[in-house]
């Protein structure tokens, strides 16, 4: 019966964090932005004008409130008004993961409604000057080597519990091909981000030299965090099925998920201060 | 330290390039030993195609302000201050002025002298 009272409260502590909790967070730094920098005065940050910012506004609230209606409808079927029909061991550890991909949706539609105002930012910087710094970009100068160090250490660890923890502990278990085929596809991918973002064309026009190095910093920071959490992820459920305890399946799924949120876009809401952007770029110049 | 590219200069985009490097260097704002970018950062910054960068990179490393050590990358030139001074363009100049007049005197008429330079570009000489 604890447990599933604990289920009950991770997952309602999951529908908080990355249904309400950070996108009002998101909500209120975009509001902040369109009050203190209107486009009278700032009119290259809106090649759309305000209303579009607001109506982006207004889509990623409604899907955040959807989606939190439906998780509490969830948490309403299985925890509260089950007739006695579910225990703990009923409850689907897969249920934080998959709800976590749906809470996920309004985060990749506002990162796509983000790209699209890149896009259109372009197509209005009219300026025949092209500027560009002389300091070049490598990866060793812009990583934490701590948070390398650890990422490399957290997945050798993976790798090691994965190809040979059973087997030394003496317990019986079958590689997961499918889980080190997904770290090496993840990873080629983190590759190829943090490539184009150390040598690939700027999305926002006008961004300052220092903003653009920033956000590159966090950028490869935020990947390499990811990858600590997978491979940490990964070897607790490795270590969940070597010692069967599948009661705790559901509690690592829901709290990974948390912390992808928490050490992303959390971290990001804290590393990018809006008082420390160049807000300047975006004014009116006679350039273009 | 920024480059500033005007692409409706009439200057070729490579050869400003190579004048704000230069530049860079002469007003102490890169040290010998300095790293650069690379062709592909530099290309993509400033919209141009990757052939621009390396041909101004080219240019310079053939007048030793810049030098490209392999996956390491490319550096400022040690003798790089030294060398921005000297302008190959304005020598090649001022040696050709000088060798078609010494060829006038002599009484070469302008045909012949282009009769020869032709030949010599082509090597048939």
């Amino acid at each position: 019966m604890s447990d599933f009272i604990l289920y009950g409260c991770i997952f309602i502590i999951q529908i908080f964090v990355i249904s309400i909790y950070y996108p009002s967070k998101i909500v209120k730094r975009i509001r902040y932005v369109i009050a203190h920098f209107p486009p009278s005065k700032y009119p290259k940050l809106y090649p759309q004008g305000t209303q579009k910012t607001q109506n982006r506004v207004g889509i990623f609230i409604a899907m955040n409130g959807v989606i939190t209606a439906i998780g509490l409808t969830l948490f309403f079927i299985i925890f509260v008004y089950n007739g006695g029909k579910f225990t703990a061991e009923d409850v689907g550890s897969g249920v934080p993961l998959a709800f976590a991909m749906v809470q996920f949706i309004p985060f990749l539609v506002l990162e796509f409604m983000s790209h699209q105002q890149f896009k259109l930012m372009r197509k209005g910087y009219h300026s025949t000057q092209k500027k560009a710094s002389l300091a070049p970009r490598h990866f060793l100068d812009l990583v934490s080597s701590s948070t390398l160090v650890i990422a490399i250490f957290a997945l050798l660890a993976y790798l090691f519990s994965e190809l040979f923890l059973p087997s030394i502990l003496g317990l019986d278990s079958q590689i997961q091909w499918s889980r080190i085929v997904s770290m090496f596809l993840v990873h080629t991918l983190y590759t190829v981000i943090i490539y184009f973002a150390l040598v690939g064309k700027k999305m926002d026009p006008y961004q300052a030299e220092s903003d653009r190095k920033n956000h590159i910093i966090f950028t490869i920071d935020s990947l390499l965090v990811s990858s600590i959490l997978i491979s940490v992820f990964f070897t607790l459920s490795i270590l969940v099925n070597l010692y069967e305890l599948d009661r705790l399946e559901f509690v690592t799924n829901s709290l990974f998920m948390q912390f992808v949120v928490i050490l992303g876009i959390g971290k990001q809401l804290r590393f990018i201060k809006l008082a420390n952007l160049n807000f300047d770029v975006y004014k009116v110049s006679t350039e273009n | 330290m920024e480059v500033i590219i005007d692409i409706d200069d009439a200057t070729p985009l490579f050869a400003q390039l190579m004048e704000q490097i230069k530049q860079a260097i002469v007003e102490g704002k890169k040290q010998p030993g300095d790293p650069l970018p690379s062709i592909r950062q530099l290309a993509n910054d400033l919209e141009l195609n990757n052939k621009t960068v390396a041909k101004a990179y080219r240019l310079l490393e053939r007048d030793a302000i810049i030098q490209t050590k392999g996956y390491r990358g490319t550096f400022v030139h040690p003798d790089a201050k030294e060398n921005c001074s000297v302008d190959l363009t304005a020598w090649v100049d001022e040696t050709l002025v000088n060798i078609i007049n010494q060829f006038k005197n002599a009484g070469v008429t302008d045909s012949e002298i282009r009769i020869a330079f032709s030949n010599a570009m082509s090597g048939k000489s």
